[in-house]
């Protein structure tokens, strides 16, 4: 008895020890080296081709945003359990550290996303864009920035939806940037 | 040895329990689409400027969560259909409509708060699996008029949404001050 207890409390011990990323600034850093990932950072300016469309208000709310931090997984033929276990990793930072707060999320069947933010009502402080679909990969957003408000994100959801990150994974994120519209496909 | 397994099973219970409503369940299952609006999603969307109209942005602050799920697969319906019975007898919601078109069984219900027509929840089910169709339910919170509802069906496009939009306008008859927008 006392042997199985030895043993249990050892392998406790060890899968904590192997958890090697807290958080999701350090998964994204230590994803962001391996070779299977894809990994860019983002200057805002990139939303300058798109921001003609913008009112004027919504100009002035995305310059509250420093940059973007993009990481993704893209294979044709990703492991299912890979798959699984990664993407349930990334929910769990995002669900689990209280910093995070969720504004909204998707599924459809294995594909979905997740909009989380953190700050408070009047200042964010990040934006988090989570994105998965079963045979392509996933990827994630954060928007960083020292002067963001609820217009900025709004603004950024416009931009995005318009112009898109070009990267598959975030569609279905992508498609729920507009809450209002999620139906409307 | 009972101790432990009395620890361990005790220290488990607030991962299983916590935070769950009843639906959460159909959260992420292959079947299921899923889709959860959270009340600060709700809140930022009202306090953010933008170019929507006045009228939807006042409602929008009304509302605290929307939850849809919906699925094809006729054993989830199922599963679906005895959790939103379980819920209706549970959580002190009224029979506002009940449609059946094209095979489709559409229950509508609200609980509503202060008077007949302030609504903190609106529930839709709609059963499919008779007419082959998607089988839906949809959550509402808030603090809303039972009036907003036809705002909020013509700006989101919400399965089923015609059929929340007949019951809001239907529902107006002798009761309803004000008139048709």
């Amino acid at each position: 008895m006392k042997s199985v207890l030895l043993f249990l409390v050892t392998c406790l011990f060890l899968s904590c020890a192997k958890r090697e990323d807290k958080t999701l600034q350090e998964y994204m850093v230590t994803k962001s080296q391996e070779p299977d990932y894809f990994s860019v950072d983002f200057n805002p300016s990139m939303f300058k081709p798109a921001t003609s469309n913008l009112t004027s208000n919504e100009q002035q709310a995305l310059k509250g945003v420093e940059k973007l931090n993009v990481i993704a997984y893209h294979s044709d033929s990703i492991p299912a359990a890979f798959y699984k276990s990664e993407t349930t990793k990334i929910k769990k930072f995002l669900t689990q550290d209280s910093q995070y707060q969720e504004l909204m999320h998707v599924n459809s069947g294995k594909d979905g996303g997740m909009i989380s933010y953190v700050g408070n009502d009047e200042h964010i402080d990040e934006l988090v864009l989570f994105g998965k679909q079963h045979d392509n990969g996933f990827a994630i957003v954060r928007v960083i920035g020292k002067d963001m408000t609820p217009e900025t994100v709004f603004a950024l959801f416009k931009v995005i939806r318009e112009r898109g990150f070009g990267v598959k994974e975030l569609k279905p994120i992508e498609q729920a940037m507009d809450p209002t519209r999620t139906f409307k496909g | 040895m009972k101790k432990v397994v009395l620890t361990i099973a005790l220290m488990l219970m607030p991962i299983l329990f916590f935070g769950q409503t009843a639906f959460d369940k159909f959260d992420g299952q292959d079947d299921v689409t899923t889709v959860v609006v959270t009340p600060k999603m709700f809140k930022m969307m009202g306090s953010a400027k933008s170019d929507e109209s006045q009228e939807f942005l006042d409602l929008v602050k009304k509302l605290t969560s929307l939850k849809v799920f919906t699925t094809k697969s006729v054993a989830v319906s199922k599963e679906m259909k005895a959790t939103a019975d379980g819920y209706i007898k549970t959580s002190g919601l009224e029979e506002l409509m009940r449609v059946t078109e094209n095979g489709q069984n559409i229950k509508i219900m609200v609980k509503t708060g202060t008077s007949d027509t302030n609504v903190r929840e609106l529930f839709m089910f709609i059963d499919g699996t008779a007419g082959k169709q998607d089988t839906v339910l949809l959550s509402l919170t808030g603090n809303f008029d039972l009036n907003d509802v036809s705002t909020l069906t013509e700006e989101m496009k919400f399965p089923g949404g015609d059929k929340l939009n007949k019951a809001s306008k239907g529902s107006k008859g002798p009761k309803g001050p004000k008139g048709k927008k």
